[in-house]
């Protein structure tokens, strides 16, 4: 569904990824790894569409997506989350999940107005997402509170709820696990590992911390200076000697666990 | 005792007015980070259209009210679609002095095209003063107040409880991740603007006939506006609706006691004192003036 053919995106002297190919099959989970600067997130941010890349092509669903704003992005399916939550603060947790389902339907102003049969529609539709959103997440006891008063790990909750109101195909998830306890990364993973099965989703993953990527993904790929230095399923990665290099910075043994260690 | 309270009813008509007037400057201060310092000559350019609708076209009253209005709510949309929009990204200080120019500009076309020999708008409302209790109350004050407090709990309700409202909440936050979550953005700030100059619109209209027409006629009432919305905390509409009573009701008790060249400086003294102790206004909050 997502594909990335031949992408490089350079910013003034510096690379930041480089020819890379990536391709993310329907309702699986997809992980990009790397050290610190390896481009992962630029290649979140070339989906998103807040770069364009200098080569390349970038297709959802045969659809070219360099051609569409960012904005227009999560109409065609593709919702994601932050490194760093980006939630309306003084909004409840509630509301926020609502503004995700903003472009589901579009009632016109004098529907929403007078509430006419599509305004509530809207809403009754946004808030059947919401209310699964809260319950998948966990998050039913802080509905009501005001999201910029809750914990990270709750904000970064909220952040990817609100990309699953908008009903994606795709959903980006940036970093999800930090910042969060073992707990909670555990209790995350697991949340994650049913996205495609709750949602219909698939996943595009970066995350830092191995046992949440090992865990929950079908495909890993692990990036180096904007190149991708290896591909497989997670059984494989740990032992690939590119990988722990580009992680340790030198050829000597052991496994990527213990690189994070 | 009943002295001082019939001056504190005759406070209310005005503070209505200062009430809409600076809701106006917040609805649109919300959405678009912008202060309109053109929503007093906008507001005139309202009024004097109604005029020339009710002497020259000869429209029956409520006719040409509603159209001097749905006129005022278009012009506000189009000059956020074809002006305002431009400076978005400009640093404040440009915004500021393009608002400014807005100001003066209509003050002067208005001045070009309607003249500036005063015009008089009928009363809204014939017959002589209620009586409650031991005061007096004239019928127009009290459609004024009442249409304030109806179009105020009409906003909220809109704010708060419809989809829209919540496009103009999650804009007032975020504009750019609103705008990520397909948020129609562009619609939702034009509509606010169509909002924010219409309120200005009625307090010029509402006010007319108190103050007579000419282009000037809404300088001194932007100002005392301006002041409700900032007592207010400019961003809430509760406080813009308090602070437009308290400057209006504090007014008149300054004019009947003082002196009514007294008026502008003791509001602004009152200001400062509130935002001394206050620094976010009444109802403002650190996080919203941050913003």
């Amino acid at each position: 569904m997502l594909e990335l053919a031949g992408v490089s995106l350079s910013f003034v002297g510096l690379t930041a990824v480089a020819g890379l190919d990536l391709r993310v099959a329907d309702g699986t989970i997809c992980s990009l790894i790397g050290p610190n600067g390896a481009g992962k997130t630029s290649v979140l941010n070339l989906i998103s569409r807040f770069y364009t890349p200098q080569t390349g092509q970038v297709r959802f669903n045969e659809r070219d997506l360099l051609k569409l704003p960012p904005h227009r992005v999560v109409e065609i399916g593709i919702a994601r989350s932050f490194q760093s939550p980006t939630l309306f603060k003084n909004l409840s947790v509630l509301d926020n999940l609502l503004v995700g389902a903003a472009h589901l339907s579009k009632p016109s102003v004098v529907e929403d107005v007078l509430r006419l049969p599509r305004s509530r529609q809207h809403e009754r539709l946004a808030r059947e997402r919401a209310d699964h959103a809260l319950e998948f997440l966990k998050l039913e006891a802080v509905r009501d509170r005001v999201a910029g008063d809750l914990p990270y790990g709750h904000q970064k909750l909220v952040d990817i709820g609100r990309a699953l109101v908008a009903d994606p195909r795709l959903l980006l998830l940036d970093e999800p696990a930090a910042g969060m306890e073992e707990a909670q990364k555990q209790w995350l993973a697991n949340a994650i590992m049913h996205v495609p099965d709750e949602y219909g989703a698939a996943v595009l993953l970066v995350d830092h911390d191995m046992g949440v990527v090992l865990r929950v993904s079908d495909n890993v790929i692990v990036m180096n200076f904007g190149s991708k230095i290896f591909e497989g399923p997670p059984g494989e990665v740990r032992h690939q000697p590119q990988v722990l290099a580009a992680y340790l910075g030198t050829e000597r043994g052991g496994t990527v666990h213990d690189a994070q260690a | 005792m009943v002295q001082f309270g019939q001056d504190v009813i005759g406070g209310l008509g005005f503070g209505a007015i200062y009430a809409l007037a600076a809701l106006g400057l917040v609805i649109i201060f919300k959405t678009s980070r912008l202060v309109n310092f053109a929503f007093g000559s906008m507001g005139t350019a309202v009024a004097m259209i109604l005029w020339t609708l009710l002497s020259a076209v000869r429209l029956p009253l409520v006719a040409a009210w509603l159209l001097a209005l749905v006129g005022a709510a278009v012009v506000g949309a189009l000059t956020d679609e074809a002006l305002l929009r431009r400076i978005e990204q400009a640093p404040s200080l440009i915004q500021i002095t393009i608002t400014l120019g807005l100001f003066i500009g209509i003050e002067g076309l208005v001045g070009v095209l309607w003249g500036y020999t005063p015009k008089p708008l009928p009363e809204l409302t014939s017959g002589g003063s209620l009586r409650v209790g031991p005061y007096f109350l004239t019928p127009d004050q009290l459609l004024i107040v009442a249409l304030t407090l109806v179009l105020a709990a009409a906003l909220h309700f809109v704010l708060e409880r419809t989809r829209l409202g919540l496009a103009m909440r999650a804009i007032a936050q975020d504009r750019d991740t609103a705008m990520l979550m397909g948020v129609p953005t562009r619609r939702t700030v034009a509509l606010s603007w169509a909002w924010g100059v219409l309120l200005s619109g009625l307090a010029a209209i509402l006010v007319a006939p108190a103050v007579s027409l000419s282009p000037t006629m809404m300088d001194q009432i932007a100002v005392f506006a301006f002041a409700a919305a900032v007592l207010g905390g400019f961003g809430s509409l509760a406080g813009a609706i308090v602070g437009g009573f308290i400057v209006g009701i504090v007014g008149n008790l300054i004019s009947a006691y003082l002196s009514t060249n007294f008026q502008l400086t003791f509001i602004f003294l009152l200001i400062v004192a509130v935002l001394y102790v206050r620094p976010h206004g009444i109802f403002g909050s650190a996080a919203q003036s941050r913003q």
